[in-house]
């Protein structure tokens, strides 16, 4: 094979051909010489920054006090502060994913970067100042839309927005550390900053460090205790139904889900007591399949729900699975037991409310009396 | 008016133009004013805030917004963008090809695929191992490439054509990774593959400064030998011989560069194809020009591709390679038009 | 050059034992998978129909699904077989060359601004792409004036495929996609295709094999180089232009129903040789067959490796293709 090699690109300006042996000498050349300034004035820039970083910690420490009394938002603090009275501005700590956190007072703004803590506080009936974008919706999910009435947006929770995060000079930031480790150190300057330790389809964890986050840990468990006697009504009325098994289906663009006993959905099920087919009765998050699984999905009531951004593509995708003669081979959908539900609530909020309207909907389902 | 300004030692001397030393001025200012601007712009155009801090005067707020959040940025995004042009235009002068850049010979491709794998089998590990996962996958990558090219000695031709199957194969191995491992990862996997700067720390910086103060400052010392190797011809040569061991430090330089820049940004595209052909452009081939004016126009490329990113879409964040591609795609499609006629 | 049947009997028998190869695989792959059917299902689905879950997976999804197999990889091959004929290029596929990629970035650019959807519109597009790009690519790999260098037009496929990729990664991540379809888009893949969507671009399909199969007599002229093509007669840009449009009616087709599988282009022609020899009509013939082949092999592992997961197609024919790749490179010489 032969090779030409042809750019005229490249021509040289080579003087003395000897000259590369002797690099050493390179040093006194001019062109080292600015390069050298130039990386030393970038050099220079960066160090600034970083003795920026002392002298203003001083001066910003000296003005915390005053900013954060002069930055009150009094539209969004009332409703808070007539609940939240009994807590004295005292300190606590609290030890959390990325370590321990002295948190001062009872925090008044604060910014949650995770869905499901979004759906935390306002189940204890903390209003964020700022909060991430939801998966669905815009920018929030339909069941929270009205509480959300005047929260700032801050981003996706994969990406939110520091610069948004800063403006609302938040007293207490929550996040995830699945999510956000990368900027952990950066949000702790912001504010003091507590981080739970994964995402997952049992948000009660989660939860508990919230409310132990924003100094409410009682009103947390309350609202865990609440969902569990929801959870025991609904077992000792369901009675014989919870051997019928549930199968759970997600359809996405261009492909299909079968939820498993970790997922959101699966958490619930699981807690209620219900049976599970068993391409689903694993101890798994879920998993990704083709046409030809649609057979595993047989149960006797079967709910599912489709992710669709808006651009019509999983609804698209939706239809064609269940014009699929395999869909309709299912014996739950001969029975006309196939329901579809809101991808929010049963999947992709993942947070106490989403729980407590996903258990409402099964209420209903199950023509069981709503407690 | 004398044109070019010579150096002369005993047995050597260097010849710089002057119009290179007048752009790297010209292009330092220049950078100066986009940092200065990437300081000032946000959710608002502040100038003054940033002035106010640089002198201790700013509020609390503007301290955090500009010296703990922006100023880092802005820093990672100049040093990507002048380390992914030096290895682009080191890999293009010593593959003697102008298409030549980290992410066509697989080095980007090698730190994709070990970064990914890093979070698809250790999800519970923290996330600051990833860049060293990401630089070990690129030097592993660019290591298999050079042995397997080696075939009674050198010839950088093959070193490409390989690296070119390599980058291939790392994409097929990071689709894989991203089919098998677990759901969220696939949201991370896929910021990492389009590139992006998103909450760049000074942590970051300090870690990886010292990869830009060893290896940027070598590859311009060296670059002389890189000007002779460039009009030898590419005849595959044996070991041993200094042109080989040259090639194989100018490599490790391309790819120490290169894998670190991609370790922090994740596969930030087309930096390190456009600013050294922008470079030659602006002051021919000889690199004594071509290095420090590649390594302004990388750092001014990446600094507004992220500007742009940060502040056009807010709240949303959009990585920062999606940028340098949506910049560098009219101007690779220019420069091919060009390269032919 | 060792060939492995050298006489024109010895290349029908082994031409009709891949086949039978090729419809062993076929019937393998009508049988395994994530929902067990056994032997006599699979004649039933075609005798006596009887809409069980067996039957339609079958009937539905796994016959549609190994048919694709085999008519993309018949085109991917026939495509390489082309190309490398085309560009006097041993590492010459589509995938490499960015002519898939080029395609990809014309439909997924398509869906994101101007919502096309529709199958035949998608076809058209990609034939676009993949004429748009393989040009690019064609003309910045000549040096001089109908010369090719083989390492600058690889170099320029690589660089426009990574253009392509970096591209419809960013549209993908801005349209916020799933990453199914991500995956689709940059790897490829041939899971859920229905019969319908092959049966649109079967047409396309069947143009460029036929039409490789009759100007493979030309190319046995242009195998020999350029002049002496032109010495015997033949007008060798006429020939030449014919081949680009095959090459982009086969890619163009293959990328629109499977997403950009790279490297059956590059390995297959190279098998092809070394069994039949350098006589165009026969690689033509072998690369189709063994393309097929080498598809649904590859289709087989995606699906089985992890079941009821499944891996990218394209990811698997990556996997197996760039050994042979980097075979290749080493062999040739690099030097002036």
């Amino acid at each position: 094979m032969m090779v030409i090699v042809n750019d005229n690109h490249f021509q040289l300006i080579i003087l003395h051909k000897k000259g590369f042996e002797n690099m050493n000498l390179l040093k006194r050349n001019k062109a080292v010489l600015l390069f050298t300034l130039l990386m030393s004035v970038m050099l220079v820039l960066s160090a600034c920054g970083q003795g920026e970083d002392n002298k203003e910690e001083d001066k910003a420490a000296a003005t915390e006090s005053e900013e954060a009394a002069s930055t009150e938002n009094e539209e969004t603090a009332v409703e808070e502060e007539t609940e939240m009275t009994e807590s004295e501005a005292e300190s606590y700590s609290i030890t959390h994913a990325m370590g321990t956190t002295d948190i001062q007072g009872q925090p008044q703004r604060i910014v949650i970067l995770t869905n499901e803590g979004t759906e935390a506080l306002l189940a204890m009936g903390i209003k964020p100042v700022g909060a991430v974008r939801s998966w669905l919706g815009d920018p929030w999910y339909a069941h929270i839309e009205e509480e959300m009435d005047g929260v700032v947006n801050v981003g996706l929770e994969s990406e939110p927005s520091i610069e948004d995060i800063i403006a609302l000079q938040p007293d207490l930031i929550i996040g995830n550390k699945q999510r956000q480790e990368k900027i952990y150190d950066q949000l702790s300057e912001i504010a003091p900053t507590v981080f739970s330790e994964k995402l997952k389809g049992d948000w009660q964890d989660n939860l508990a460090l919230y409310a132990e986050a924003v100094g409410q840990k009682e009103m947390g468990e309350e609202v865990i205790a609440a969902y569990f006697e929801r959870i025991e009504d609904f077992k000792s009325k369901a009675g014989d139904q919870l051997d019928k098994e549930v199968s759970i289906v997600r359809f996405l663009p261009g492909t299909a889900r079968m939820y498993q006993k970790q997922s959101f959905s699966g958490v619930i099920l699981e807690q209620i007591g219900f049976a599970r087919p068993a391409s689903q009765d694993v101890d798994d998050f879920m998993v990704e399949v083709s046409k030809e699984s649609i057979p595993n999905m047989d149960a006797e009531m079967l709910f599912y729900f489709t992710y669709d951004a808006g651009d019509g593509t999983g609804n698209q995708t939706e239809a064609e699975w269940l014009a699929d003669p395999l869909w309709n081979n299912l014996e739950v959908v001969k029975a006309g037991n196939a329901y579809k539900v809101s991808d929010a609530i049963w999947n992709t909020a993942g947070g106490v409310l989403a729980a407590n309207e996903m258990l409402d909907e099964l209420y209903t389902f199950y023509d069981i009396e709503l407690n | 008016m004398k044109k070019n300004i010579t150096v002369r030692t005993t047995n050597m001397s260097f010849q710089f133009e002057k119009r290179t030393i007048c752009l790297t001025m010209f292009l330092t200012i220049l950078g100066m004013v986009v940092f200065f601007l990437s300081l000032s712009l946000g959710k608002t155009f502040d100038p003054w805030a940033v002035l106010r801090v640089i002198f201790g005067q700013g509020s609390k707020t503007e301290y955090l917004l500009i010296v703990q959040y922006r100023m880092p940025r802005v820093i990672i995004a100049v040093m990507i963008g002048a380390a992914l042009a030096v290895s682009g235009a080191i890999l293009q002068g010593m593959i003697k090809n102008p298409l030549a850049s980290p992410n066509v010979v697989g080095i980007t491709g090698g730190a994709s695929a070990a970064a990914i794998t890093w979070i698809t089998v250790f999800p519970a590990l923290s996330i600051q191992y990833l860049p060293f996962a990401a630089f070990a996958g690129a030097m592993l990558n660019a290591t298999i490439i050079y042995l397997l090219a080696w075939k009674n000695g050198m010839s950088p031709l093959r070193l490409v054509i390989i690296g070119i199957g390599m980058a291939a194969f790392t994409t097929a191995l990071t689709s894989m990774m991203i089919v098998l491992g677990p759901t969220y990862v696939a949201n991370k996997a896929m910021i990492w593959l389009t590139g992006s700067i998103y909450g760049a720390s000074w942590a970051q910086i300090t870690v990886y400064l010292p990869w830009i103060v060893i290896f940027l400052p070598a590859s311009f010392i060296l670059l002389r030998s890189l000007n002779v190797a460039q009009i030898n011809d590419d005849i595959a040569i044996g070991v041993g011989s200094p042109l080989a061991k040259q090639r194989v430090i100018f490599l490790i330089i391309a790819v120490a560069l290169a894998g670190s820049a991609v370790a922090i940004g994740g596969a930030i595209t087309f930096v390190g194809l456009m600013a050294p052909h922008i470079a030659r452009k602006l002051v021919g081939p000889s690199f004594g020009g071509v290095f420090p004016i590649s390594a302004l126009l990388g750092a001014i490329i990446v600094m507004i591709a992220d500007l742009i990113g940060r502040t056009a879409f807010q709240p949303l964040s959009i990585p920062v390679g999606v940028f340098t591609a949506a910049i560098g795609a009219p101007f690779f499609i220019y420069l091919l038009l060009k390269n032919k006629s | 050059m060792k060939v492995l049947f050298n006489t024109a009997t010895k290349r029908s028998f082994g031409l009709v034992m891949l086949l039978v190869f090729l419809s062993l695989l076929f019937i393998m792959s009508m049988k395994l998978g994530v929902h067990h059917t056994t032997w006599k299902n699979i004649i039933s689905t075609f005798t006596q129909f009887n809409n069980s879950n067996e039957h339609i997976i079958i009937r539905d999804v796994r016959f549609p699904r190994s048919l694709i197999a085999i008519a993309v990889g018949a085109s991917l091959g026939i495509a390489g077989a082309l190309l490398q004929v085309l560009t006097r290029n041993p590492l010459a596929d589509t995938g490499i060359l960015g002519i898939n990629g080029g395609a990809s970035l014309f439909v997924v650019m398509a869906t994101t601004l101007f919502s096309v959807s529709s199958l035949t519109q998608y076809t058209w597009i990609a034939f676009l792409g993949a004429a748009v790009f393989g040009s690019i690519v064609y003309v910045l790999g000549q040096t001089t004036k109908s010369e090719h260098s083989p390492i600058r037009l690889t170099l320029a496929g690589a660089a426009i495929a990574a253009f392509t990729m970096s591209l419809t990664n960013a549209f993908l991540v801005i349209d916020e996609s799933g990453l199914q379809e991500v995956l689709l888009w940059v790897s490829g893949s041939i899971a859920g295709r229905e019969m319908d969507m092959l049966l649109n671009i079967l047409p396309y399909m069947v143009i460029g094999w036929v039409g490789s199969i009759l100007i493979a007599t030309k190319m046995d002229a242009l195998m020999l180089g350029e002049n002496i093509a032109k010495s015997l007669g033949q007008n060798t840009i006429w020939v030449k232009a014919t081949m680009g449009v095959l090459v982009i009616l086969l890619a163009g087709s293959a990328v629109a129903i499977a997403g950009p599988v790279a490297f059956v282009g590059l390995v297959i022609p190279h098998i092809a040789k070394y069994m039949v020899g350098l006589h165009s009509r026969w690689i033509i013939l072998y690369s189709g067959v063994l393309g097929g082949c080498l598809l649904l092999i590859s289709d087989l592992f995606s699906r089985l490796i992890a079941m009821p997961r499944e891996l990218p197609i394209g990811a698997t024919t990556a996997l197996i293709g760039v050994p042979v790749f980097v075979y290749i490179a080493r062999k040739g010489k690099y030097t002036s």
